[in-house]
């Protein structure tokens, strides 16, 4: 019989085939899934490495910048961590949980603490950015000031998350402070001078001197408003480093404050007239005694109104008004109200910004340090009062300051 | 005037030194001056005046260093000083008072009738 006509010849052979097919489709399937493997593998170990090389370059800028990463998850904590570079900043062995944010207390410098404390509430219960300073002391008794920045995720009244970063600013805080003490004895030295131009210009018109013509009168009148300028901004310079360097202190003393509200007016007198500003002085209480740091209350005054004169117009009106306000507390109420230039829309926010000065202002007026209101409102945050303003471009501006007063021996105000 | 006031003045600043020296003279007073603080202790400790005017920030010898030396002398323990001063800090200020220093007025801050107010009222004239 022929071979080829023979069906189970043909059924073996197609069995064959197929067998061999399969055998041909296995071998490849196998190769192609251990060549797809060693891909797979040389893929993720080429993704590790670079993984590795990220995290290798981020932890190394991380130590370069002296920045550290943290996330606390409060609702997954599996996700929180602390990069190498904040176990650095805090003087920690890295470990495998991140410290809890209670644990940090003892590497907070103790005078810190308590605002510590109080940041981190406000970090984790407010939603938003945050950014605060603390000192850091590590157990070998290092001082770090590190600036903690960041962001809480907060959903229906529950902290989700706190991220952010920590840097290591000592080097900064350093420079700073070796400039304010630059400013603070350039200050000083600036002041001797001062005071002889001063106190010689007022002996030359005192009275008793020789007589001087008027030309010559004029001439002493304008020195000694020159120098009392200038004593102005050396003080607002000398104030500004003491709240820089954390030297800012009260001297407190008896004084009166209508008597110190007129002598300011009074030495304001000649600026008024020079610009023909009339300066309308309302006082409305009998005072008693006031316990409080004159030598701030009187940068405070000096500062309002010579500002109130100098940015009114030629011809212009300041109302400087001192007022008493017994409830809740007593409290003297200063309102200093002029006719000038007003503070453009845009730029109002800046207005007690350190060295900031209005765009109109400094049109107006060119010399200025924009340190005055800085200064003012630092020195009432502390003294527990306020100070805001109202302003309308082209129109004027006024400024309410409010500040809580203690009479001296605890006298009440009449 | 039958008994004249001797004002001793201790400051390095001509300027100044002049300022003080013609105010106080127009009072009446008979005005001494010493350049430094070195020079103040031995004029003050020689003279006995009525009161010492002193700067702090002087070459030699600084204003507080003058103090504490004529504290520790049998006159000069009761002597009356007037620090006259730009220096402000709380704590300059608190140590003037430690050696010693009674009275203390910041210059940039004080008019010179001022410091003639001050002198005439430690005086008692």
């Amino acid at each position: 019989m022929d071979v080829l006509g023979n069906p189970a010849f043909w059924g073996n052979t197609i069995v064959v085939f197929a067998g061999a097919l399969l055998v041909g489709a296995l071998v490849l399937a196998i190769y192609f899934a251990v060549t797809a493997k060693a891909r797979a593998e040389k893929g993720m170990e080429l993704l590790v490495d670079e993984r590795k090389r990220a995290e290798e370059r981020l932890q190394e800028a991380e130590e370069i910048g002296k920045v550290g990463s943290f996330l606390w998850d409060f609702q997954d904590d599996t996700r929180s961590y602390w990069s190498l570079e904040m176990y650095e900043l805090f003087g920690l062995v890295q470990r495998k949980k991140i410290p809890p944010i209670d644990s940090l207390e003892p590497y907070i410098h103790e005078g810190d603490r308590e605002r510590f404390k109080d940041a981190w509430r406000r970090a984790t219960t407010q939603p938003g950015d945050f950014s605060f300073t603390v000192r850091t002391v590590s157990s070998r008794g290092q001082v770090r000031n590190l600036n903690i920045e960041g962001r809480s995720a907060v959903v229906d009244h529950m902290t989700r998350s706190v991220r952010g970063v920590a840097h290591d600013v000592t080097k900064e805080m350093e420079v700073d402070r070796a400039k304010s003490e630059f400013v603070s004895l350039a200050s000083h030295q600036l002041k001797t001078p001062l005071t002889s131009i001063k106190w010689l210009s007022e002996m030359l018109v005192a009275e008793g001197a020789e007589p001087l013509t008027k030309k010559q009168e004029e001439y002493i009148r304008n020195i000694k408003s020159s120098a009392r300028q200038m004593v102005e901004m050396v003080n607002d310079l000398l104030n500004m480093s003491r709240i820089e360097l954390g030297t800012l202190a009260m001297t407190l003393s008896d004084f009166n404050i209508d008597t110190l509200v007129r002598d300011v007016a009074r030495e304001q007198e000649h600026a008024a007239m020079q610009k023909k500003v009339t300066v309308n002085l309302v006082s409305d209480s009998k005072f008693p005694m006031m316990h409080a740091d004159e030598k701030l209350v009187r940068m405070m005054l000096q500062n309002l109104l010579s500002n109130a004169i100098k940015y009114s117009r030629e011809g212009g009106s300041v109302d400087y008004t001192l007022s008493l306000v017994s409830v809740p507390h007593d409290s003297i109420y200063i309102t200093v109200k002029d006719s000038g230039i007003g503070i453009p829309e845009g730029e109002r926010e800046k207005v007690f910004q350190r060295l900031y000065r209005a765009t109109n202002a400094q049109k107006l007026v060119p010399d200025g340090t924009g340190l005055g209101l800085y200064v003012i409102k630092i020195v009432l945050a502390r003294a527990g009062g306020n100070i805001t303003f109202e302003s309308e471009e082209g129109k004027g501006t006024t400024f309410f300051v409010s500040m809580p007063v203690v009479w001296k021996g605890g006298e009440k105000a009449v | 005037m039958t008994d004249t006031k001797t004002v001793l003045i201790v400051e390095d600043e001509p300027a100044v030194a002049l300022a003080l020296t013609d105010a106080l003279s127009k009072e009446g007073f008979t005005i001494q001056t010493a350049k430094d603080g070195a020079e103040g202790l031995s004029q003050a400790l020689a003279g006995h005046p009525d009161i010492v005017i002193t700067d702090l920030k002087m070459p030699n010898m600084t204003g507080l260093e003058m103090v504490e030396k004529l504290r520790a002398d049998e006159w000069g323990k009761s002597a009356k000083v007037l620090i006259l001063s730009n220096l402000s800090d709380l704590d300059t200020l608190q140590n003037a008072m430690e050696k010693g220093a009674f009275h203390y007025m910041v210059k940039g801050d004080s008019n010179m009738s001022d410091i003639v107010a001050a002198v005439k009222k430690q005086l008692g004239v």
